[in-house]
């Protein structure tokens, strides 16, 4: 040490120089720093489960879609629908804009008596006529597929869906049509929610807190220095120190590509306030000196040694599972070195230079005397202090379990904020946009796959908080039920493939089966994000996935009966159909799709013919028409009995479950879905590979994570402060005592939360491991100074009476201006960087207290060996 | 011949380029359609196509997955589908004529009877010794959703070698290039056309084949009935 301080002193000067070249050289790359606000990137991205959250959310363009949500007490009004259009026109002009649906361009497929009516929601010009507008609400709120889908369930709320195409900037795109949508929106709110448009507000965010914390951080930390020590240079010189790291540090992150993230955004705030920490100590010694070398001798090894700490806590964050944690944990780390270094090399330097060697004899009269009762309570109370101290403690302990954990990371949000205004709307009017996904692979193409899928979907359905759900199966079914009356996947190749025919080329498609067909994916809505029933969603879908089915078509029937309320029983499927007679048979030889035009006479023989299943008899009896054209019609009037048979039986079952209760349009439909396969023979059903994919398990997976990382890096901090100290005081005793403080501390810090009902999440976890490194400088300082009297010959009080009054000060100063420079943070937009800061503020005080009162206490009560030993 | 040449205008020829493609009372054919995806994986589709004037009946012939799949349509409201497997014709009554052809680039407005004239106003911005360049802006009124076409005429037989489509905001949105013609009986056609989405980077190529004109397709062509004999 007395060597680095003679060399300080030697080459103070041209070190400095240099230092402050480098700084403009790093500045020059700060404002190249990048942001990056993408939610995803946040997630440890070599987890299995991110990984394939990621790969199915490019697959099937999840991470694409804007939403623009439109509020307005009448969606159905000429003004409002003519905004949207206007709106959705202007949108599709943005380059990167694929397709849009919004109400007014929604196609709407209705079945009609002998097909269907494909149409636009609303054809043509916008209607104006009040009756109109009425009856295309009461058609659109009437059905499920809009309801909840398109417009909120109370008809507030409207959605403009848009997808950006693949190889262009989301965000320049989301961006562009927050733009447009501002420009023509007139006087309706609007909303934006998807991932591109919320990375524009958080990129903001991230980039608008910066700007903001960091001038009152400043402020802050000067006017607790000045109080401090009531000079210029005691004010100037430790910021100075910090502003310089901290553009290194940034400077760094610029220069190796790393981006500004949702935590890293607080690294000057943090830097600012943990870095004066190192300058106020060595100006406080320096004043005390009056030489640069007795100063970096004296205060040079404790200074180094808090800085190593307060490393080791950062460090710690390396093992983390979040990139965002581990750059945090290195680039802020860096930081503290830097601060640490040219606290020791530039503030004695300039102070020589600026030759303020006689400084008018601090007068903390008032810190000085607070010291002095405070060493004088100590003295006397001791025991009262370890009493209090051990009592607050075991209530710590005693609330640990019950701090609960928050991952959802819309929680970030302040409730004002655009992004969690945004998510209510999607969340409360559009259930949730976030989604359990299941992802299917296999051959989705047939029948087999498909009705698993359909299985799998209605039993999802059935999930508490389920509210819509999607897949291509329950899409075919719709279609199935349009073009032939019955809401069910077909059993055979050849059906499927032939409705699969009418929805090809629709870009929906594309987003729930993969081009090859080897792959698709299963949507259920969730609508709860409290992260306690989302884990219990989570293992309960998991449970259904796992679980074979038994008998597929009877847990069909019986999850949707028991979705109207009804208990359905084997035997109301026993029925004796009422006998066939031959009227879908009729009514297919008087239609114009009758292979044969027959006259009156003909038709009525071959419907008799055809009950007593005589095609031979048909046959001969129309020998007179081309042969070819009686043998289509033969097999047309075979479907058309079967049609019959399976009609009267699904009827009659129909009524057995209901017993004459009249259900509602979509029960009855998906019931007599559900009854088509106990007349059809199902393939037989082989389970594809299925995995449950979707934020919420990235939700339950981060939760689990979230708890790892907290012991891992408290553990690892722990530890490294631990060997750092048992190097410094060469005691074991000593350094398990120096640790007393710091666990009373953090112990503290969890009870804080615990009975604050703050809850762990990605920036509350990095708390324990930063108290560690942080709060246990004030025992370094403590016991350095305490010693260093001790051995001078004081005894214990007098030398905890001088502790006290000279670095008892500095540690109160220190203690104070990070508190200060941290309480910026609550002025945030973040609210885990506001609990952080806030729980920072408090450790700090509890931590510096802890050493300058529970740790004399217990010297001065136990008198361990280790303060006598040089 | 030449001062006949000179004095065309641009709406004179878009007139002879309707009458051209219009001039066959009936036509067959068997059409091939590659689907090209951005990433260049192809998709093949090959129709059998019976046309009469706006009487149009397509029969998908391959892949399996489409075999016998049979569309009619009688008029643009009137459209009827035929799903072999449920042995059922289903009447379409559509009101969306924007929504691509088969899932290709080309639209059903792509790929309707010809009417340049009609719907778009031509003026010939260059030209060279084989073909006429006019650039064709909508009528008033008329229903076309792009802003403008660039067209190249061939002057030796009235066939269109390229038009570019431009959108709303004069950009290219997408480009179709004919890549083969030929003579079948006293009609000049196509044989290959090539339609390319710039904006998606899908590409569509289709081609004719066996191309057969003015057989005298009778009525018993155009219905439900004779959609049905997929076999």
């Amino acid at each position: 040490m007395e060597r680095f301080a003679e060399w300080v002193k030697r080459r103070g000067r041209p070190a400095v120089a240099v230092v402050f070249i480098l700084t403009l050289v790093f500045g020059y790359f700060v404002p190249k720093v990048g942001v990056n606000s993408d939610l995803i990137s946040f997630l440890p991205q070599n987890d299995p489960v991110v990984k394939v959250y990621k790969e199915i959310g490019e697959k099937f363009g999840g991470n694409t879609l804007v939403l623009v949500i439109i509020e307005s007490d009448s969606i159905f009004s000429h003004h409002v629908l003519s905004t949207i259009k206007k709106l959705e026109d202007a949108y599709k002009e943005i380059e990167g804009v694929g397709f849009t649906q919004s109400l007014v361009s929604m196609i709407d497929i209705k079945k009609i008596e002998d097909g269907i009516e494909v149409g636009n929601l609303i054809e043509g010009e916008i209607p104006e006529d009040k009756k109109e507008l009425e009856r295309l609400k009461e058609y659109v709120m009437g059905r499920e597929m809009y309801r909840g889908a398109i417009v909120s369930e109370d008809g507030r709320y409207t959605a403009i869906m848009i997808k950006v195409l693949e190889g262009y900037d989301r965000m320049k795109v989301g961006e562009e049509i927050i733009k447009t949508t501002e420009k023509l929106k007139g006087d309706l709110r609007t909303y934006y929610g998807g991932l591109p448009a919320v990375m524009h507000f958080v990129n903001k965010m991230i980039t608008g807190d910066i700007k903001k914390l960091m001038p009152i951080t400043i402020v802050l930390v000067m006017i607790v220095l000045f109080l401090g020590f009531h000079t210029g240079a005691g004010v100037f010189l430790p910021l100075l120190c910090v502003l310089i790291a901290t553009v290194w540090s940034v400077g760094l992150m610029s220069i190796t590509g790393v981006d500004l993230s949702l935590v890293s955004n607080i690294m000057p705030v943090l830097l600012i306030s943990i870095g004066s920490a190192y300058g106020i100590h060595v100006i406080n010694r320096f004043y005390e000196e009056k030489d640069i070398v007795k100063t970096i001798k004296t205060v040079g090894k404790p200074v180094i040694m808090a800085g190593a700490t307060t490393l080791a806590g950062f460090l710690s964050f390396l093992t983390a599972d979040m990139r965002q944690i581990r750059e945090f944990g290195l680039f802020s780390g860096l930081g503290v070195l830097f601060a640490l270094i040219f606290s020791i090399i530039i503030i004695p330097t300039l102070l020589g230079a600026m030759h303020i060697r006689k400084k008018k004899e601090v007068k903390h009269t008032v810190a000085k005397r607070f010291m002095d009762s405070l060493s004088l309570f100590v003295v006397r109370r001791e025991k009262v202090i370890i009493a209090v101290a051990f009592t607050l403690a075991i209530a710590s302990i005693a609330g640990i379990p019950r701090i609960t954990r928050a991952v959802n990371l819309t929680e970030y949000f302040r409730p004002e904020s655009e992004v969690r205004k945004t998510n209510e709307i999607v969340f409360h009017k559009f259930g949730g946009s976030n989604p359990i996904v299941v992802d299917v692979k296999g051959d989705i193409r047939s029948p087999e796959t498909l009705i698993y899928m359909f299985y799998l979907e209605k039993k999802l359905r059935g999930l508490p908080h389920a509210v819509r759900s999607r897949s291509i199966a329950s899409m075919l079914a719709e279609v199935n039920y349009n073009l032939n009356g019955i809401y069910a996947v077909p059993e055979t190749r050849d059906k499927v493939d032939n409705l699969w025919f009418f929805l090809e080329g629709q870009d929906i498609l594309s987003m729930m089966v993969d081009d090859e067909e080897k792959e698709a994916t299963i949507e259920v809505a969730v609508g709860t994000d409290n992260t306690g029933e989302i884990r219990k969603v989570v293992a309960e879908a998991e449970k259904i996935l796992r679980t074979p089915p038994r008998d597929i078509a009877w847990e069909m029937l019986e999850e949707d009966a028991k979705r109207c309320g009804i208990e359905v029983k084997k035997e109301m499927l026993q029925v004796e159909p009422p006998p066939l007679t031959g009227r879908e048979v009729k009514k297919y030889l008087e239609s114009s799709e009758a292979m044969i035009e027959l006259p009156p006479y003909l038709k009525n023989k071959v419907i008799k013919l055809s009950l007593r299943r005589d095609f031979e008899g048909i046959k001969k009896l129309l020998s007179g028409y081309p042969p070819e054209d009686v043998e289509y019609l033969i097999e047309d009037i075979e479907v058309r009995l079967e049609d019959e048979e399976r009609e009267n039986r699904i009827d009659a079952m129909y009524a057995n479950i209901t017993g004459g209760r009249k259900l509602s349009f979509e029960d009855e439909k998906r019931i007599k879905g559900d009854l088509y396969y106990f007349t059809v023979k199902l393939p037989s059903i082989s389970s594809p590979q299925v995995i449950q994919t979707g934020f919420p398990r990235i939700q339950v997976r981060l939760d689990r994570k979230l708890l790892k990382n907290q012991i891992q890096s408290l553990v690892i901090a722990l530890f490294l402060v631990f060997l750092m100290i048992l190097w410094q005081l060469r005691s074991l005793q000593g350094s398990l005592f120096s640790l007393i403080p710091i666990v009373f501390t953090i112990l503290l810090n969890f009870g804080l939360m615990a009975y604050l009902k703050i809850p762990l999440d990605n920036a509350t976890m990095m708390i324990a491991s930063l108290a560690i490194g942080m709060g246990i400088d004030y025992t370094i300082h403590f016991t350095h100074r305490f010693r260093e009297e001790h051995l001078r010959g004081k005894s214990l009080k007098e030398s905890l009476k001088r502790t006290l009054e000279t670095t008892g000060v500095a540690i109160m100063v220190n203690a104070i201006s990070v508190t200060m420079g941290f309480l910026a943070l609550l002025g945030g937009s973040l609210i885990p960087l506001v609990r952080f800061g806030m729980l920072v503020s408090f450790t700090m005080l509890v931590s510096s207290l802890s050493a300058l009162m529970l740790l004399p206490a217990l010297l001065l009560y136990y008198k361990p060996s280790y303060i006598e030993r040089r | 011949m030449i001062l006949l040449l000179l004095s065309l205008t641009g709406n004179d020829i878009l007139a002879k380029v309707d009458s051209i493609m219009n001039a066959p009372r009936d036509r067959e054919s068997v059409g091939i359609m590659v689907l090209v995806d951005r990433n260049g994986k192809k998709k093949e589709r090959k129709i059998r196509m019976w046309q009469r004037g706006e009487k149009k009946l397509i029969r998908f012939l391959a892949p399996d997955e489409v075999k016998g799949v049979g569309f009619l349509s009688l008029s643009d409201e009137r459209m009827y589908l035929f799903m072999p497997a449920f042995k059922k014709v289903r009447r379409i009554a559509s009101h969306a004529k924007k929504e691509s052809f088969m899932n290709s680039d080309f639209s059903y407005e792509d790929i309707g009877s010809s009417d340049y004239k009609k719907k778009w106003d031509g003026k010939i911005i260059s030209e060279t010794d084989s073909t006429w360049v006019l650039e064709l802006t909508p009528k008033p009124g008329a229903d076309v959703s792009y802003s403008k076409l660039i067209m190249e005429v061939k002057k030796s037989n009235y066939l269109v070698k390229r038009v570019e489509f431009y959108g709303k905001k004069g950009d290219k949105e997408k480009e179709m290039t004919m890549k083969k013609e030929k003579k079948v009986g006293n009609y000049w056609t196509f044989e290959e056309l090539v339609m390319e989405n710039l904006k998606t980077g899908h590409k569509t190529i289709m081609k004719l084949e066996d191309v057969k004109f003015d057989q005298g397709l009778s009525d018993n062509i155009f219905t439900e009935r004779n959609l049905k004999r997929y076999r």
